[in-house]
């Protein structure tokens, strides 16, 4: 048997589901290492619910693999979803049974776990006052703090979860996020699959963007900073003609002056060091120097818009 | 067994399920009430008497024909239509709901989920037929009251060979007409979980269910349908209970007619769990 620390928690090799004659899912090859807050970031209709409903067993690839600390849903069946909880697309539960009966029910699908769980996990969602109520009534944000009750109650090593603050207004949006902030500095894996960079800037410490079934970059998120800024410095300076001179002399260092006096220094951080002290010897005072770090928003729009290398046979 | 348990009380936290449980009380309403406002007369009224009509004028002897009567004018589409009601749903429900997703990521193998599924539903028909049979029951012993039967004169001959049953006796045979009508009507219903498995839409699958049931009954009037074909199809079966209302019961009709319906009922199945199986799930 294979020890789960080994192996990544999740491993998707060449990854490929085709729906007829589209492609979904077109090749993905990715890893999430323990304990990790990763982000799936992408556009909708990107191919990240086809991903996440693979990894769960709920629809079988067309090719490749996704193994969950190294079980394959696909070969194993529910036995890879040991650990394992979330939900994708909006969570759903029967509508003529209350929060407190679906949750039971789920617990007697886990071969009857997680019965004693339920009124803690009602409590961590601050659903405990209406555990009694059909779901029927509930908003869309209760159905999705129950989503992710849910989830808890399977006492998850990893959890998926896919839009999880889809629908919810900015006071659920923010509780959200705060409850997944706190699961995962519990020491949870985490998949989160979203279209809003905020949110994965917010909570994320790893990323992949994806975008028409392929992986457009997969890494933290200063290394896709770092691989995506045009600028990397924000200078102020004294006499910015005469930066701009001393700039021009360090091999290494582009310069250009803004329409506002400030320059914009594309650097590595040895070559912006050589700079300060060339400035200093030179004269010129520094008052600002800040990392121009490009916004997620336009970073994610350069990977998902821009056209793939080999775009044939590939559909959202 | 968990799945199964959950699986029923599903279907007893359903609106649906009690409404077909309570048609099958008004079945034998409905039936007493018009018995009661227009008693038989014997009168065919230019018609080929059937094995319904000499139960209908027997009714005037024994409230213990009332289930008899009501099997012999709803066995054919209202019984099923009732157990449609769960069997064209039980699985698509869970695709209009889009539940499936939440079910299927438990530690609950697909397998066992369907089976569990199959078991709601047979449960269900059992129960309704036991309401039906039930209710009928007490319905004609009120209304005309619980006397020895006899299927007596020409006609009654013709059909059940002119018995007499004491109260105990009809009771028995009560159980065992029902206990017959079961199989054809669990093998039905199986085409209507086939559907609610595949078409993922419970109208749909309720009115598949009816359909396969009327082609059943179309194939078996076309005039030169061999009767070796006739008999392999289910509207023979839907009325082989009638095998216990003889002067002694028809044993090989009825075991033949429960033969035939797990045929019916194994088939469909096994195609469910195959395609339930292996099916993805988008919803």
């Amino acid at each position: 048997m294979t020890d789960p620390a080994d192996v990544p928690a999740i491993r998707l090799t060449a990854l490929r589901k085709e729906f007829g004659h589209v492609v979904a899912v077109d090749g993905i090859d990715l890893e999430v290492q323990h304990g990790s807050v990763f982000g799936f970031l992408g556009p909708n209709g990107a191919g990240k619910t086809t991903t996440l409903r693979i990894m769960m067993g709920l629809i079988r690839p067309t090719s490749g693999s996704a193994e969950l600390f190294g079980r394959d849903p696909a070969r194993v069946g529910v036995a890879a979803l040991d650990g394992v909880a979330g939900f994708v697309e909006a969570p759903m539960f029967y509508p003529y049974l209350s929060a407190r009966r679906n949750l039971h029910l789920l617990a007697d699908l886990d071969d009857g776990r997680g019965h004693d769980l339920v009124e803690q996990v009602l409590g961590v969602v601050e659903l405990s006052a209406r555990g009694n109520d059909k779901v029927g009534g509930y908003s869309q944000g209760m159905k999705q703090r129950l989503g992710l009750a849910a989830a808890l109650l399977r006492e998850p090593r990893l959890l998926l979860l896919d839009e999880p603050t889809n629908g919810l207004d900015p006071g659920g949006m923010r509780d959200m996020r705060a409850l997944i902030g706190e699961l995962a500095g519990e020491g949870l894996t985490v998949l989160l699959s979203s279209h809003l960079m905020g949110e994965v800037e917010q909570l994320c410490t790893d990323l992949a963007v994806v975008a028409k079934g392929r992986i457009r970059f997969a890494g933290t998120l200063d290394e896709l900073r770092q691989g995506h800024g045009d600028h990397d410095y924000r200078l102020g300076v004294s006499d910015p003609a005469r930066a701009l001179a001393a700039a021009a002399s360090l091999a290494g260092t582009h310069a250009a002056l803004t329409d506002d006096g400030e320059l914009l220094i594309r650097a590595d951080r040895a070559a912006a060091q050589e700079l300060t002290i060339a400035l200093g010897r030179a004269g010129v005072g520094i008052h600002a120097m800040v990392p121009n770090t490009p916004s997620l928003e336009r970073l994610f729009f350069e990977l998902t818009e821009a056209a793939p290398d080999d775009e044939s046979g590939s559909a959202a | 067994m968990r799945a199964y348990r959950w699986e029923v009380r599903k279907l007893i936290a359903q609106r649906r399920t009690f409404i077909g449980l309570g048609a099958a009380v008004l079945i034998p309403v409905l039936f007493a009430t018009g018995l009661a406002l227009s008693p038989p007369d014997g009168q065919r009224r230019g018609r080929t008497p059937d094995a319904g009509d000499v139960l209908v004028l027997a009714y005037n002897t024994s409230g213990l024909l009332l289930p008899f009567i009501g099997l012999a004018f709803a066995s054919l589409v209202l019984l099923p239509l009732l157990a449609a009601l769960v069997a064209g749903d039980i699985v698509a429900s869970e695709d209009t709901g889009a539940t499936l997703k939440t079910v299927l990521t438990r530690s609950t193998s697909r397998t066992t989920l369907l089976v569990a599924k199959m078991g709601a539903a047979a449960t269900y028909i059992v129960v309704l037929l036991l309401v039906y049979g039930v209710s009928a029951t007490l319905i004609g012993t009120i209304a005309v009251g619980a006397k020895p039967v006899t299927l007596g004169g020409p006609m009654g001959a013709a059909f059940f060979g002119a018995p007499t049953f004491s109260e105990t006796s009809m009771l028995l045979r009560i159980a065992l007409a029902l206990a017959a009508y079961a199989a054809p009507l669990l093998a039905v219903s199986a085409w209507g979980f086939l559907l609610s498995t595949v078409t993922r839409n419970s109208s749909a699958s309720i009115v598949g269910m009816l359909v396969f049931s009327f082609v059943n009954q179309i194939l078996r009037f076309i005039p030169n349908v061999p009767e070796a074909v006739g008999e392999w199809l289910l509207t023979d079966q839907f009325t082989a209970w009638q095998g216990a209302l003889g002067a002694t019961i028809d044993w090989s009709a009825l075991g033949r007619s429960t033969g035939v319906s797990a045929l019916y009922l194994v088939v469909p199945l096994l195609v469910s769990l195959w395609w339930f199986r292996r099916r993805d799930v988008l919803v």
